[in-house]
């Protein structure tokens, strides 16, 4: 267990599953080579398999680059635009077969389940947990203890490639010794790391640790426009994720009986229209299976939606709930406290405390 | 060991961790936003270059917060979405234009070569000189799109209005174009461009969610989520179970276009109870307003006394019980209105006739629908009827949702006017948290009228020219109201829209896109043949007829009948994909009989492949400019140049004016000195002077920055614009602050329209002046007006709101196509790039009922071909059991070319606008600029579909 935690919250209940936080990631950390098919969040609709295809389900088994991944797509623009108009269209095909995709990483997106008119669906974004008994550090600490890996050029003083950063439970990848075992993504019940097989690494989210060394929030989080992503210290009693997570227990790890102790947490979707009996009427019944969100949830679900409804209900009495303005967010960069959710101006030199001018853009303002 | 050492290619070894070393390193970080024609927009991001490209992007969250004393509500942080965040790789994407292109083969031949700037600009105005001089200016038609939505393309209208109507071409009303129109909302309040403040949706008690914002409305939704958790309540009304219906306390998965059966069900519940508005109904309302019960028409002065007004009308005193005139220029009730009885009283011809209210006429018309009857039309069961008639029960606020589907649905207006009843009879309008919407820009607009309209020549001799044109704009609705309708009770929306009205139809060729479709695309009979509506009492083109007869679109028929378009400037749009059957009718009878295409795109469209030539634009990041500010946000946000313009792309500005330059040297050179479109003189020795402000905006980068500092500069003059820090409006403060704030209320269109103040920092919505001042409405009444008494409405029993039958569009097909927009493009922007692709399955697809699809035969991913009678398209099929059996769903601004054979669903819709929308004639059945025309609607066209054999 590290010395701090962070922790990111998540509120299914506000998730539009407009992957702002899958491109804002894309942007910003999948610029290097191989990562086309790379993501480090994505936004998966439940229920539904997921990405990769049916990770709940793979046990121990390191997701296929094709079958569960899909692949990587290439697109025939240039095709197109140089032949006769209508004789070939715009379409992908998988490198790796030559065939069109068959999955991907947002393939069911807004399919859902149910049967009309009662059907369903709800969003979820995936990323790294940064678990507190991360099973990838111990898997990779024994293949190093066994002889694999490689030597960091990191000058990081540390033996395996994934460690556990002391100062803030950051999960990180040395890419400079992995080796590529793929034992991380074997025992990662949340099929989270994913082979780089260009660079010749795993990768996988680190919650933006340069930013966050610089005291700038993730960039997912922060750019959520429906507002429904928190980061913070879970030993801050006064950052909306301790209170979300510890305080009203709101906020709950997936698929708890993983047993990895997540670091990741969701407010499950609570407020939902209620599902139908013949001819339309309407029963007292949310149309979402409760038995669905208890398996992801797990036990903490019921007492959760309990104190989410109750306390709705107090403001919908006019009565002031705090909860409830922690889920209005008044002002956004209350969720990220200490960090900073602004856009960084200056550039900032490896080693130099956050705030250091330099370079033309010194000249800017942050307003 | 491993099998990543590639020694041959050590770039390829570049990780994650070296990419984290380099992320901090930039020489250049600029403000940027992405003047796509998205609505509201207003997202301010960071954009950072290094060595000359652009490496990202980052929205920047500096939106202040609110400071109003009497709401407390969530700030505006972070506005933002995917599409804009992926803008520095998809400007260098593989759909970029970067070299002036023309065709090497037959049109469509895929063969292109290119060419210089010089050479483009020379043929491209010899072309467009032979036009003018063989077939006359109006054979120049513009279409100009949602790329190029900056305050410097003249108002976010796209430069190639500006350069087509100086040239005496007709340009396309784009509100008309994209169907972007609130018809029933238009009808009751007189104008559609209210739009609250996104930040009152937080306020509601209620929200109804018409359309589907979890897709539409991305940085806006969350003031509805969040609503939700002071308690309010969300109910979203759809034939699907959308994304956003997943968010709501309640659904109603309404039948087609039975929402009006819902609304008047509702009322009858809220009439019945007692749960209504009285005070409201009376004063802001047409309610106590009495019709004639024997032509059904309201009771008007002139029918009462020879010569007398026409437009006065009468509501009964309650105390006295006689007709008395009710005041035309306030709100204010000068005695108690009766809402129910019949009266009788005596023409001027002495006959005797029985007159009542509306509130009566209304109270019958609704009288029939019962929850039973409701149940049986709508498919809502009566227990959710009696619910939502809970959740709208004054005193509760209500909110009602709408992007604008309504304008692309057939019986939309009847849709629309049917939640109106219910706002108008709980007094849900002109508060906090109440209301509707329609779509509105701000201020800037006035700059840019100026810019498209052209000024005066000695405004264009003053030292400053902008600030002349807006100061001389604040005259205008004034002088309309005294001099040219001498009414002095006129409201000011009235005078302004009027004011706009007169103007263009004096001084210009600008013209809702009907009559090109009507009369030169083969839309004329398209419509007669593809719709089959047994209610309507006349087919499409009658109406046409009927109204260009009556002349009820005079000085608005642009191109005329007798003058066939021969050039076609395309700027920022993407016609073939646009207009229902683009790619089918419009394709197949318009494109023919152009002798000249000209496409300006930074990126290649499905249009631009099937031009003659394509000239690269520049794009967001590349120049000064700044989005457009809207009521719904009130900031304008400011985009800088980061990098270069890409390749040799230049701004869409500085390629209209250059080709102005070489029209009006080759028009000289063919001794041209002056000609006429309609009756406006166009001197081609000043088209290029006029075009550059006397001179003063030319085609360099500097005079681009000129420009936006001028313009702002003077719009923070004149009170429009406030800069963030109290510093005077300029470029740098903009290049400071990244966003200048509307506010004030000019007097000439735009934000004249909200009937309230913009006070910057406090929560927006309009009106007020209605509710708090007794401003009367802009409508025939001038009251909310529930009931209409033209004619047409009247033959088609839709005086008052009635449930109709939809009718079949494109067959007798037993499924309905419905759309909305996709969430991974803003229109056909993006909608290639690769990021975008990336997010769902890379092609098109539609969404069908996994029990229908299983009875088909058809699997998930399957292609299935869909069709009717007038068309068919490929496609993929998603399985959803969100989906309505009788429903197929595809979301709309694919290009062509992603599907096969590039027929797209467009394909199959014929589009025909609904024929009482040719009505004209008085008060507010007229046309003004993306106010009140025909558009094409395309939801509920008639489909089926079966699985396709093709292999890609």
């Amino acid at each position: 267990m590290s010395q701090r935690q962070l922790a990111m919250v998540i509120n299914l209940d506000k998730c539009i599953g407009c992957q702002t936080c899958t491109v804002a990631c894309s942007t910003h950390r999948l610029n290097h080579p191989g990562t086309e098919m790379l993501r480090y969040i994505w936004c998966e609709t439940k229920p539904g398999e997921g990405w990769p295809k049916g990770w709940m389900e793979l046990g121990r088994k390191v997701p296929d680059r094709v079958r569960d991944y899909g692949g990587t797509w290439n697109f025939n623009w240039e095709e197109v635009y140089t032949s006769p108009v209508g004789a070939k269209y715009l379409h992908p095909v998988t490198k790796e077969t030559g065939e069109p995709p068959k999955w991907g990483p947002i393939w069911e997106e807004d399919q859902g389940g149910g049967e009309w008119p009662n059907g369903y669906f709800f969003y979820m974004p995936r990323l790294c947990n940064h678990c507190t008994d991360a099973p990838c550090i111990a898997v990779c600490q024994d293949h190093f203890a066994k002889g694999g890996g490689m030597p960091s050029s990191q000058g990081n003083g540390h033996k395996n490639s994934l460690h556990k950063r002391e100062e803030d439970g950051i999960v990180v990848i040395d890419p400079s010794s992995c080796d590529e075992c793929g034992l991380c993504a074997a025992e990662c019940p949340y099929k989270i790391p994913m082979e780089n097989i260009v660079a010749g690494t795993y990768e996988m989210c680190d919650f933006c640790a340069g930013r966050v060394e610089n005291n700038y929030a993730p960039v997912c989080a922060k750019s959520c426009p429906a507002r429904g992503m928190y980061f913070g210290y879970l030993d801050d009693k006064e950052s909306f994720v301790a209170k979300l997570v510890n305080e009203y227990k709101v906020a709950l790890p997936l698929r708890p009986d993983y047993n990895t102790g997540p670091n990741v947490y969701y407010i499950p979707p609570f407020i939902r229209p209620t599902s139908f009996a013949a001819g339309n009427k309407p029963t007292n019944q949310a149309d979402i299976p409760v038995d669905l969100l208890r398996k992801y949830f797990g036990p903490g679900l019921d007492q959760a939606m309990v104190t989410l409804k109750e306390h709705r209900a107090r403001a919908a009495r006019g009565e002031h709930s705090e909860l409830m303005d922690l889920l209005i967010i008044y002002k956004w960069s209350d969720a990220f406290t200490p960090f900073n959710v602004l856009a960084p101006v200056d550039p900032i030199e490896q080693g130099v405390e956050a705030g250091k001018q330099g370079g033309e853009a010194g000249k800017g303002h942050q307003s | 060991m491993s099998k990543r050492k590639d020694e041959e290619n050590p770039a390829a070894n570049q990780t994650a961790a070296e990419a984290n070393q380099k992320y901090w390193q930039w020489d250049k970080c600029r403000w940027g936003t992405h003047r796509v024609n998205c609505y509201p927009g207003s997202c301010p991001f960071r954009v950072y270059a290094q060595d000359g490209k652009v490496i990202r992007e980052e929205i920047s969250c500096t939106y202040p917060e609110f400071s109003d004393p009497d709401y407390k509500v969530p700030d505006y942080n972070p506005r933002g979405c995917q599409k804009g965040y992926q803008h520095s790789k998809a400007m260098y994407g593989p759909d970029r234009l970067l070299y002036p292109m023309k065709r090497a083969g037959e049109r469509g031949s895929g063969k292109w070569e290119r060419i210089s700037w010089e050479q483009a600009y020379d043929e491209i105005a010899v072309k467009l000189v032979d036009i003018i001089q063989k077939y006359g200016p109006q054979a120049i038609s513009d279409d100009h799109g949602t790329n190029g939505a900056g305050v410097l393309r003249g108002g976010g209208e796209g430069a190639s209005t500006g350069f087509v109507s100086r040239l005496g071409g007709v340009s396309s009303d784009l509100n008309f174009l994209i169907g972007d129109f609130n018809p029933g909302q238009y009808l009751t309040f007189g104008q559609f461009q209210h739009a609250p403040g996104i930040e009152t949706w937080f306020l509601a008690d209620t929200v109804i969610a018409l359309s589907n914002p979890a897709y539409g409305n991305i940085p806006d939704i969350h003031y509805i989520l969040e609503a939700r958790y002071r308690g309010a309540k969300v109910v979203a009304i759809a034939p699907d179970k959308n994304a956003t219906a997943q968010f709501a306390d309640m659904w109603l998965p309404v039948n087609w276009s039975a929402d009006p059966a819902l609304w008047l069900g509702v009322c009858k519940i809220l009439i019945d109870k007692g749960w209504v508005d009285l005070e409201f109904m009376k004063e802001q309302t047409d309610l106590p307003v009495l019709v004639r019960m024997d032509d059904q028409r309201f009771l008007r002065a002139a029918d009462l006394t020879e010569g007398a007004d026409g437009e006065q009308h009468f509501a009964i005193n309650s105390a006295t019980g006689k007709p008395e005139p009710l005041p035309k220029g306030t709100l204010a009730m000068p005695f108690d209105y009766a809402l129910e009885g019949k009266w009788k009283v005596t023409l001027k011809d002495k006959k005797q006739i029985e007159v009542t209210t509306v509130y009566e006429l209304l109270k019958k018309r609704i009288a029939e629908y019962t929850p039973e009857k409701v149940h049986e039309i709508s498919g809502i069961h009566p227990d959710q009827l009696a619910q939502l008639a809970e959740l709208v029960k004054p005193p509760r606020k209500v909110f009602v949702f709408v992007n604008w589907n309504a304008g692309k649905l057939y019986h939309g207006d009847l849709l629309e006017r049917s939640y109106c009843y219910m706002l108008a009879l709980t007094g849900n309008v002109g508060k906090a948290g109440t209301g509707s919407r329609g779509w509105s820009a701000g201020a800037e607009y006035i700059g840019g009228a100026a810019v498209v309209g052209g000024m005066p020549n000695e405004v264009l001799e003053t030292g400053d020219p902008l600030l002349h044109a807006m100061n001389m704009s604040q005259k205008i609705p004034e002088d309309y109201k005294t001099y040219f309708k001498m009414d002095p009770t006129m409201p000011p929306v009235e005078a302004s829209l009027g004011a706009l009205r007169e103007g263009l139809r004096m001084g210009g060729t600008l013209s809702p896109p009907v009559w090109l479709w009507y009369h030169h695309a083969g839309y004329k009979e398209v419509w007669d043949k593809f719709l089959d509506d047994p209610n309507a009492p006349k087919k499409i083109s009658q109406y046409a007829e009927e109204s260009l007869a009556n002349g009820w679109w005079k000085g608005f028929v642009h191109p005329d009948k007798d003058v066939c378009p021969k050039g076609l400037l395309v700027s920022g749009s993407n016609p073939l994909r646009r207009h229902r059957g683009g790619m089918n009718t419009y394709l197949k009878t318009f494109w023919p009989k152009l002798e000249l295409i000209v496409v300006l795109d930074p990126r290649w469209s499905t249009t631009g492949l099937y031009a003659d030539y394509v000239l690269p634009a520049a794009s967001f990041y590349e120049y000064a400019d700044a989005k457009y500010s809207t009521p719904a946000t009130r900031f304008s946000t400011f985009t800088d140049q980061t990098v270069e313009m890409l390749g040799e792309s230049r701004s869409d500005r500085q390629i209209t004016l250059a080709l102005l330059k070489r029209i009006q040297e080759h028009l000289q050179k063919r001794g041209v000195e002056k000609y006429k479109s309609d009756e406006r003189e166009i001197v081609v020795k000043e088209l290029y002077w006029r075009a550059t402000f006397g001179g003063r905006y030319g085609e360099e980068n500097a005079d681009e920055e000129r420009l936006v500092n001028d313009t702002y500069n003077a719009l923070g003059k004149m009170g429009w614009f406030e800069s963030l820090d109290g510093e005077e409006l300029t470029l740098a403060n903009l290049r400071k602050n990244g966003k200048a704030w509307l506010s004030g209320r000019p007097a000439w269109h735009a934000t004249v329209v909200q009937n309230a103040d913009i006070v910057p920092g406090n929560v927006f919505w309009p009106f007020r002046d209605q509710l708090e001042q007794k401003v009367p409405y802009a409508t025939t009444t001038r009251r909310m007006e529930l009931y209409l008494d033209h004619p047409w409405f009247i033959e088609a029993d839709e005086h008052l709101v009635r449930y109709k039958q939809p009718p079949n569009i494109g067959g007798a097909q037993p499924l309905r196509l419905t759309s909305g927009h996709l969430r991974w493009s803003v229109h056909s922007n993006w909608v290639v790039s690769y990021e975008m692709l990336k997010l769902h399955r890379g092609e098109p697809f539609a969404f069908i009922n996994d029990t229908v699809a299983k009875q088909k035969g058809i699997a998930d991913h399957d292609y299935i071909h869909v069709y009717n009678d007038y068309g068919s398209f490929i496609t993929r099929a998603k399985l959803s059991s969100c989906t309505r059996p009788d429903q197929l769903v595809i979301y709309h601004a694919w290009e062509p070319y992603q599907y096969p054979n590039w027929m797209p669903y467009d394909g199959l819709l014929p589009g025909p606008p609904k024929g009482l929308h040719f009505a004209g004639g008085y008060r507010h059945y007229e046309y003004t600029l993306w106010n009140w025309a025909p558009s094409q609607s395309d939801r509920q066209t008639n489909i089926d579909f079966e699985k396709a054999q093709l292999q890609a």
